[in-house]
């Protein structure tokens, strides 16, 4: 082993691989920092680039581009409330209200530290665990994803305020628009009233930028904006990272379980960084002593958030390496550049190609030092950026979500979309119907649908009664059923106690 | 606000409308020989909807009866000023000309009529914006910033944005 880490070491360090990640990073912040602009775009983007450079270059490159835009989404969540990508989407639950308390740069600084900290978590699982990890990923089939999904589903109601009810229905309507389309197995046409584009389905990029730019749009435009900015960023020059030992000791226990979710369904192929945050801040909140602050701007909706997040990029690194399986879209590009470069992942790399896996290892450790350093040294820049006055800022991010957008479909009707389900938006914001449920819904919906369909053509007599052969699907509708219950028995003992 | 004093009746009606609309699609999924066909998700998901959004309607009839029967006074949640919805409006109608505009004009001559009208219809009417040598100023913003978006994703991101029927 440290034969390999030395002569990945020396693969590494040279002045033209650390400026590409370092490169890399700063364009991956600026793609992720920008609604619309995906870390998945700015790849596809320099994948071209990257077959004219040496493998580790490229892999440098693309790396400092994954971890880079996976952290930049949360400037413009904490600052404008439009997170950048789709995995900082709880960032902006407690990451805005912040900034509306004049405490941006802190928020930003917290959500930076712990996103560092995400990431350091996953390269330990990576070194450490791999090998274990991915054999124990193996063992997941129809019936265990089909139980992940409809855990991950049950766990949106602790991500509710006022309404179960309403919360629910945001599942369910996030599950009907996940269902237009082809249908999977089959490939039947579903829910398309005669509509030809709408045979594709909705894209996950139309509808973010539907429900979180272009219905922003509407919320500005319904408001009497003020001349002044909108965010006041009253603490300036903060200190570190704008946490003092006390709350990082308190919030250790809230890092570690977050960087366990995030590494875990960063292993599980098909998951990835949107779905650990979701999860990861449900368990945060339902496990807190004060779930009620969550959302009104505190710290540990952030670090559930972020640390999950990050971990996710380690962990999906796991399956890719040990077993050639990419964990989620951005290191499904990553697996083609390794492939391009005649680097075939799998249990033969470790013992053929040793260095280069060490330096994948160590390009993740220095990779978030410069996401550290990046993001800390333009970050005056972007608050100055992004606290442009509303009616200049908002139009220019619904300027690039267009670019974003068109760029990703290639397809006029996907703008149309947008536009239309802005609208949408807006409504569901007026009657206070939340959004986070419908978009979680929308991305898991797919593979509780296939697995339940698989799970049920591969069981003996089809029926479901099969699924309950295996023992972590019954693991985790326990764990489903327990979380759908337990906010219920709290507030029935409490009502008791009054 | 309207939306606000009846929002569990209104997100009621939205869910059971949703819900109608779906239910009268699924008839025409193709049934195939496959068991548990396309049909079986739909199928829970519009009952799903149908149920929530009748529970919230009852829900939300029994709070107006309710606060009619105690004489509750009335919350003020402000109201939706002609303004707003004005500006709400003319933002939609904005960015649906700007949609349809585009394949024809391009992503420049479109883009930069998007954020012109939307920045001059979010414009608030204070002393510091004097109308006359404002929208000079907001035009010549648009242009630009559309034009640099244009050259930054399609000549440098090699990204394609829409170029227009209209020219050669």
């Amino acid at each position: 082993m440290l034969e390999y880490l030395n002569e990945g070491l020396a693969l590494i360090t040279n002045l033209r691989c650390i400026l590409l990640l370092f490169g890399g990073t700063i364009l991956g912040v600026l793609f992720g920092c920008v609604p619309g602009l995906t870390t998945n775009m700015c790849l596809v983007v320099m994948l071209p680039l990257s077959f004219t450079l040496k493998s580790i270059d490229a892999i440098s490159l693309l790396m400092g581009i994954q971890v880079g835009g996976c952290t930049g989404g949360l400037i413009s969540a904490i600052l404008i409330n439009i997170p950048g990508t789709p995995a900082n989407i709880c960032t902006t639950f407690d990451g805005h209200p912040m900034a509306k308390r004049g405490e941006a740069e802190r928020a930003i600084n917290i959500s930076l530290f712990y996103s560092f900290l995400g990431n350091l978590l996953g390269f330990a699982a990576l070194i450490s665990i791999a090998p274990w990890l991915a054999n124990f990923s193996l063992k997941f089939g129809y019936y265990e994803f089909f139980a992940i999904g409809v855990f991950s589903i049950t766990i949106i109601s602790t991500l509710i305020s006022d309404s179960v009810l309403k919360g629910l229905g945001s599942a369910a309507l996030g599950m009907a628009l996940a269902l237009i389309g082809t249908a999977p197995i089959d490939y039947a046409n579903r829910l398309t009233f005669g509509v030809i584009n709408l045979d594709g389905g909705i894209q996950l990029i139309t509808l973010t930028i539907g429900l979180y730019a272009f219905g922003a749009l509407y919320e500005v435009a319904e408001k009497d904006l003020e001349i002044e900015r909108t965010i006041q960023n009253t603490k300036r020059n903060i200190k570190g990272f704008g946490i003092s030992l006390k709350e990082f000791s308190q919030q250790s226990f809230n890092m570690i379980r977050s960087a366990i979710i995030g590494i875990i369904i960063g292993v599980l192929p098909g998951l990835g960084a949107h779905i650990s945050n979701l999860v990861a801040y449900s368990i945060a909140k339902n496990q807190s002593k004060y779930p009620e602050k969550y959302g009104t701007g505190i710290i540990d909706g952030l670090v559930a958030s972020e640390t999950s997040n990050n971990a996710t990029i380690g962990g999906a690194y796991i399956p890719l390496l040990t077993l050639g399986i990419p964990g989620d879209g951005s290191t499904a590009l990553i697996l083609a550049t390794l492939i391009i470069h005649g680097i075939v992942p799998g249990p033969s790399l470790f013992r053929n190609q040793g260095d280069i896996v060490y330096a994948i290892f160590l390009l993740l450790l220095i990779a978030s030092f410069s996401m550290l350093i990046v993001i800390k040294g333009l970050l005056h820049y972007f608050i100055s950026a992004l606290s442009l006055p509303e009616h200049i800022l908002i139009p220019i991010i619904i300027l690039l979500s267009v670019v974003g957008v068109f760029g990703s479909t290639k397809l006029i009707f996907d703008i149309w979309l947008c536009v239309f389900i802005g609208l949408l938006a807006f409504f569901m914001n007026k009657v206070k119907i939340p959004l986070g449920p419908l978009l979680i819904a929308y991305v898991i919906t797919p593979i509780i649908e296939i697995n339940l369909r698989r799970g049920l053509m591969v069981a003996k007599n089809r029926t479901f009664w099969e699924f309950f052969q295996s023992p972590i699907f019954c693991v985790l509708i326990c764990l489903s059923i327990l979380v759908a219950t337990l906010p219920l028995i709290i507030k029935i003992k409490k009502q008791k106690v009054f | 606000m309207l939306f606000q004093k009846y929002e569990k009746l209104f997100s009621g009606s939205f869910f059971l409308l949703i819900g109608i609309l779906l239910a009268t699609q699924i008839n025409k999924i193709k049934i195939t020989n496959i068991s548990m066909d396309s049909r079986l998700l739909p199928i829970i998901v519009v009952s799903i909807l149908s149920v929530i959004g009748l529970l919230l309607v009852i829900e939300g009839i029994v709070e107006i009866i309710k606060q009619k029967n105690l004489n509750s006074t009335k919350l003020n949640f402000g109201q939706i000023t002609k303004k707003n919805i004005k500006n709400i409006l003319c933002c939609f109608l904005i960015t649906v000309l700007f949609v349809y505009l585009l394949p024809i004009f391009g992503f420049i001559i479109s883009g930069s009529m998007l954020l012109f009208g939307i920045i001059l219809t979010l414009t608030p009417k204070g002393k510091q914006y004097k109308r006359e040598n404002i929208i000079y100023y907001f035009l010549f913003l648009s242009v630009a910033i559309t034009t640099g978006i244009y050259f930054l994703f399609v000549k440098i991101f090699l990204i394609l944005l829409p170029r227009g029927n209209i020219w050669p």
